[in-house]
């Protein structure tokens, strides 16, 4: 929340307060308004329902005329309560924070997120078609969450489940809604029913949000003949269809746009119509619902793991520090490579020897390719074999970066020889690694 | 009466909250989406009524967006870039000229706009300055706003069901909008206060010209009336006409709310509609027939003692049974069929009208309303209409100004409900240096005037005046200035003779262009050296439309090539002895001959020197 400056000490008036600002050239009559922007102006909003700024120095008085009835005060949202009179077979929804749950505090400007289960359930559309219970886990935005959310996730959604949730739709931050998704696609195996992901690109403070859409959609998903982990987010600009992308083959691709969620690699799962109210299957590989399915959730991570970018110029250093992780993804050039100076140019700042100084130390570390899409090749060229001689992970995958740094925490929580860990990486455990690069998937 | 007056005039430039410049043509293909809206409440908490109206028709809206005139911002895919500080230099500018004050800080905000106009579901809109005046004929006409905002998208079409479609170029050009106090006290001065302000701010250049860049909204109210928007006055010329007319509708409605008053007797319009669907299973409307077929359902409902007031009227051709029909139009339905209208033109026949009265339980002088559309969207109608009846008095409202001088009800009076702030644009303050700027702006618009008025002094009135109005007679760019004026100017600076120089620009320019020459081939300096050469003496003033024409036909050619290729260099003192010497005993037959090459005057001179 934008924090609210105290006015200065020549302004006699509180926030809420109508008043009459006498100023060089002229009054202005409105409401003084907290203030969000640079200090030594006050806000004012006129009659008119515009806003103001007027410079402090200009103003020679204040006059209050009539005080604010109400002081303003920012809510503390209150978790862990449910909501709902949901019996079961119910929909559980559950709040993380983020955009879709958000409200604006219009007189701050400041973006704050629903205060109770009753209020995110307030703010569903459509909420009267369909047996729902809420509960807001934690109020944060998404770049704030970590492993330890995950798991907590992880665990009320086993809960909800064996309440008799049907479904769940999880309100998350979009900025790192993909980590969310895959570690719960690891950690809730055999799910019998379906967990919908979703976020909003637009706040919804205003007419244009697609929270509303993406939230029926979800529900529409939640309630289908589905299971899997999924993110529920528009297939493009338009506010009628949205796609439903499994949990490990997805990312955010674009800072702003309503369709920044892309499957990579594979084709999304599903297509959700709302105007006919309807989940249209697209991908052989979408599982359908199965109650007999018996959900086992394991929720085992090992947290000590680095992701590491690879740049041109990167110091060799920059890998040795990596030292104290137990493991690494590195995010490396094109098919699978790294500097490692095959050409032994005087210019060249090769860190090939430092790399295998980790993986001889016992780290795996693991490839992906910054490239987003495709497959990491290390039997084409003489860099990638010599990359794959040296022990290093992932030849023959086509995880997200993103995917393949949570993996790695989830099988180093399961596993610590490093055979076996390289064993479990390379192999397909919850639909992260495709056996077939399908050409429209790209 | 009151009256005041807001201008909505688009400023030259990129767009206000991207770097987007419309275009007036796109050669690539547009890009297709569709969204829906959603009400927003204010900052306050309250659902502004006209945003309700429009949630209520639930609209699907069609975008179309051309490739090369907007981005991600206008498709609201990307939250506003910073404000456009030259569009804020130009409203600064213009609040110098009207002597307003400024603001210290801009605050931009969202006005809620859920017809789909805006992407985003609000216009951008803030105020920049306060105060101030524009001398109109009538006296000084005070200012109350002036703001800076974003131009909506273009409607490409409103289907009555409930999708529209809309075009996205136009949408976020900074607009300037300027409204007057309610001090008008006519019509004819509305028009007088409309097209000063106008021409103020098509003074300063930096407006942009054209079809649909200015826009008048008026406000109107009577004592015992209300205060009532009328949007969209296209026409200056119409100004007048739309404000007496809605003092008319304004009287006329207060006189039939008083004969309502005493009708009902302290009674109400009561909210019972009456599906009538089955009365007209068989009906040999076809207006009614065809839209039950596609699943519509009739609904009526009673207006108690009403039995003649419906077809009052209140401006030509509007009569109160229209106001009703608009309300029941602004909720998504075609129209209302009411009792005072002639039911013949409809096709029902008298044994359906008589079930209707049976069902409606009408008695004499009663009259009833009847709507055909989707079951929710009828009842909705019902209501606006039943609401309406039920307001014994002017409402405040927006209406949309027809062509004719009339106006139709578009929605309830947007309150301060529909205003909060745009969180994604800082407020920008308004430092000392940009009042410098904009000040410095105002006085070069200021002392630009002058110096027109001084060369245009010399001018003949008519022909300055027809001098001020032409255009695209000339082509090259100019900033401000058009380049028929600049052309002028420089002429007249030069030492040509105003009135001469004026003409050949009104008259000249204008009948050769007519001829089909492509004049824009000339600009003010290949114009100018035409006149130039006439002024050396080295063509008549006869030959310089000649020497134009030659040159617009050759967009190469100098004003002495083509007076060369045309072979009408001036032929004068001895050579012109010769000639009249030699061909001269018929003056008039040789001055039609040699017109073209000979000055009168001179050719007089020579002849009275010889006779002596």
């Amino acid at each position: 929340m934008a924090k609210v400056k105290k006015e200065a000490s020549s302004i006699n008036a509180s926030p809420g307060d109508r008043i009459r600002v006498s100023c060089e050239g002229g009054e202005y009559t409105g409401i003084l308004l907290p203030r969000a922007g640079p200090a030594g102006y006050i806000t004012l909003k006129l009659p008119s329902g515009y806003n103001i700024g007027i410079k402090e120095s200009k103003i020679r008085s204040i006059l209050v005329l009539e005080p604010s009835a109400a002081k303003i005060s920012s809510v503390a949202p209150s978790t862990g309560k449910a909501a709902g009179t949901g019996k079961p077979p119910f929909i559980s929804i559950l709040g993380c924070g983020g955009t879709i749950v958000n409200k604006i505090d219009y007189r701050t400007g400041a973006v704050y997120p629903a205060s109770s289960a009753e209020e995110l359930l307030a703010g569903i559309p459509t909420a009267s078609k369909y047996n729902l219970r809420a509960k807001i886990l934690f109020s944060l935005a998404s770049e704030d969450l970590t492993p330890a959310h995950w798991q907590a996730i992880a665990k009320e959604t086993q809960q909800q489940i064996k309440e008799g949730a049907e479904g769940a739709v999880i309100g998350h931050g979009t900025d790192t809604m993909h980590y969310t998704s895959a570690a719960l696609s690891f950690m809730l195996q055999n799910l019998p029913c379906p967990i919908i992901l979703t976020g909003s690109q637009r706040s919804s403070d205003r007419g244009s949000s697609d929270a509303e859409s993406n939230m029926r959609a979800s529900l529409i998903a939640a309630k289908a003949d589905l299971s899997g982990v999924f993110i529920c987010m528009h297939r493009d600009l338009s506010d009628d269809v949205c796609a439903l992308n499994f949990g490990t083959k997805v990312r955010k691709m674009h800072t702003t746009r309503r369709d920044a969620f892309r499957s990579i690699n594979v084709h999304p799962a599903a297509m959700v119509h709302l105007a006919q109210e309807k989940v249209e299957k697209l991908s052989p590989l979408c599982p359908s619902r199965n109650k007999a399915a018996k959900l086992s959730v394991d929720t085992a991570l090992n947290t000590n793991v680095a992701m590491q970018y690879i740049y041109p110029g990167m110091l060799p250093s920059q890998i040795s520090a990596l030292s104290k992780y137990d493991g690494i993804v590195l995010v490396g050039m094109g098919l699978s490579h790294l500097p490692i100076n095959l050409g032994k140019d005087n210019l060249a700042q090769p860190i090939f020897k430092e790399v295998k100084e980790l993986i001889s130390s016992g780290i795996p570390v693991v490839l992906a390719s910054q490239c987003i899409y495709g497959r990491i090749g290390m039997d084409v060229y003489t860099i990638g074999r010599a990359i794959k001689d040296a022990g290093l992970i992932g030849n023959g995958c086509d995880m997200t970066p993103e995917t393949a740094y949570v993996k790695l925490m989830w099988v180093l929580g399961h596993e610590k020889k490093a055979e076996r860990v390289k064993e479990l990486m390379e192999t397909n455990i919850a639909g992260e690694i495709s056996d077939r690069s399908e050409i429209a998937s790209y | 009466m009151m009256c005041g007056i807001e201008i909505h005039q688009r400023i030259a430039g990129r767009k206000l909250f991207c770097n987007c410049v419309p275009l007036e043509r796109e050669n690539s293909q547009p890009q297709h989406f569709s969204r829906s809206l959603h009400a927003v409440r204010s900052e306050l908490g309250e659902l502004d009524s006209a945003v309700r109206l429009e949630a209520i028709r639930g609209r699907h809206i069609q975008y179309e967006a051309p490739y090369s005139s907007c981005c991600l911002v206008e498709a609201d895919e990307e939250p506003p870039h910073s404000l456009n500080t030259e569009a804020l230099h130009s409203v600064l500018t213009f609040c110098s000229l009207l002597s307003s004050r400024s603001v210290d800080e801009v605050h931009v905000m969202r006005k809620n706009v859920i017809d789909g106009s805006n992407t985003s579901g609000f216009q951008r809109t803030a105020v920049v300055g306060s105060g101030g005046s524009i001398k109109t004929p009538s006296g000084a006409l005070p200012i109350q706003t002036i703001c800076i905002e974003e131009e909506s998208a273009g409607i490409l079409q409103s289907q009555k069901d409930s999708s529209s479609s809309y075009e996205l170029s136009r949408l976020g050009i900074p607009l300037v909008e300027i409204a007057t106090a309610p001090d008008l006290k006519s019509g004819k001065q509305a028009q007088e206060a409309a097209l000063a302000i106008g021409t103020l701010l098509r003074k300063t250049g930096m407006v942009a010209r054209g079809i649909g860049t200015i826009r008048q909204d008026l406000n109107v109210s009577i004592p015992g009336g209300a205060r009532v928007e009328i949007k969209g006055v296209q026409e200056l010329g119409m100004i007048a006409q739309t404000v007496e007319l809605e003092v008319q509708r304004q009287e006329r409605l207060l006189q039939l709310v008083a004969a309502i008053k005493s009708r009902l007797a302290g009674s109400q319009v009561e909210a019972t509609f009456v599906d009538l669907t089955e009365i007209f299973s068989e009906t040999r409307s076809q207006l009614v027939a065809k839209q039950l077929k596609s699943g519509a359902r009739v609904l009526g409902m009673k207006l108690p003692s009403h039995e003649g007031l419906l077809g009052t009227e209140l401006q030509p051709h509007r009569r109160y049974g229209s106001e009703l029909a608009d309300y029941a139009r602004a909720a998504g339905i075609r129209g209302l069929i009411h009792s005072d209208e002639d039911m013949a033109k409809y096709g029902f026949s008298e044994d359906e009208l008589g079930e209707v009265r049976v069902a409606l339980s009408l008695h004499k002088g009663d009259a009833f309303a009847m709507v055909v559309g989707d079951k929710k969207k009828a009842d909705a109608a019902l209501s606006e209409v039943c609401c309406r009846a039920n307001f014994l008095g002017v409402p405040e409202e927006t209406r949309k100004a027809n062509q004719d001088g009339t106006s139709s009800y578009l929605r309830p009076l947007p309150g301060r409900a529909r205003m909060y702030p745009e969180t994604d644009i800082q407020p920008v303050q308004i430092t000392q240096e940009m009042l410098e700027d904009a000040a410095q702006a105002a006085k070069q618009t200021h002392e630009a005037e002058k110096e027109k008025e001084e060369l245009l002094s010399s001018t003949n009135p008519e022909l300055a005046s027809q001098l001020l109005a032409v255009k695209g007679l000339l082509g090259g760019a100019s900033s401000g200035t058009a380049p028929e004026f600049a052309a002028f100017a420089s002429a007249v600076q030069r030492g040509i003779e105003a009135n001469f120089a004026a003409s050949t620009i009104t008259n000249t320019l204008q009948s050769l262009k007519r001829e089909g020459c492509d004049t824009k081939t000339l600009d003010a300096n290949r114009f100018l050296s035409a006149l130039l050469l006439f002024k050396r003496g080295a063509i008549t003033k006869a030959a310089v439309a000649e020497v134009l024409r030659g040159m617009c036909k050759d967009s190469a050619a100098t004003a002495e090539s083509a007076a060369k290729k045309l072979g009408i260099e001036k032929i004068t003192g001895k050579e012109l002895q010769m000639l009249l010497k030699k061909d001269g005993a018929d003056f008039g037959s040789f001055m039609s001959r040699y017109r073209l090459r000979v000055d009168a005057q001179e050719a007089q001179e020579i002849m009275k020197k010889a006779k002596k």
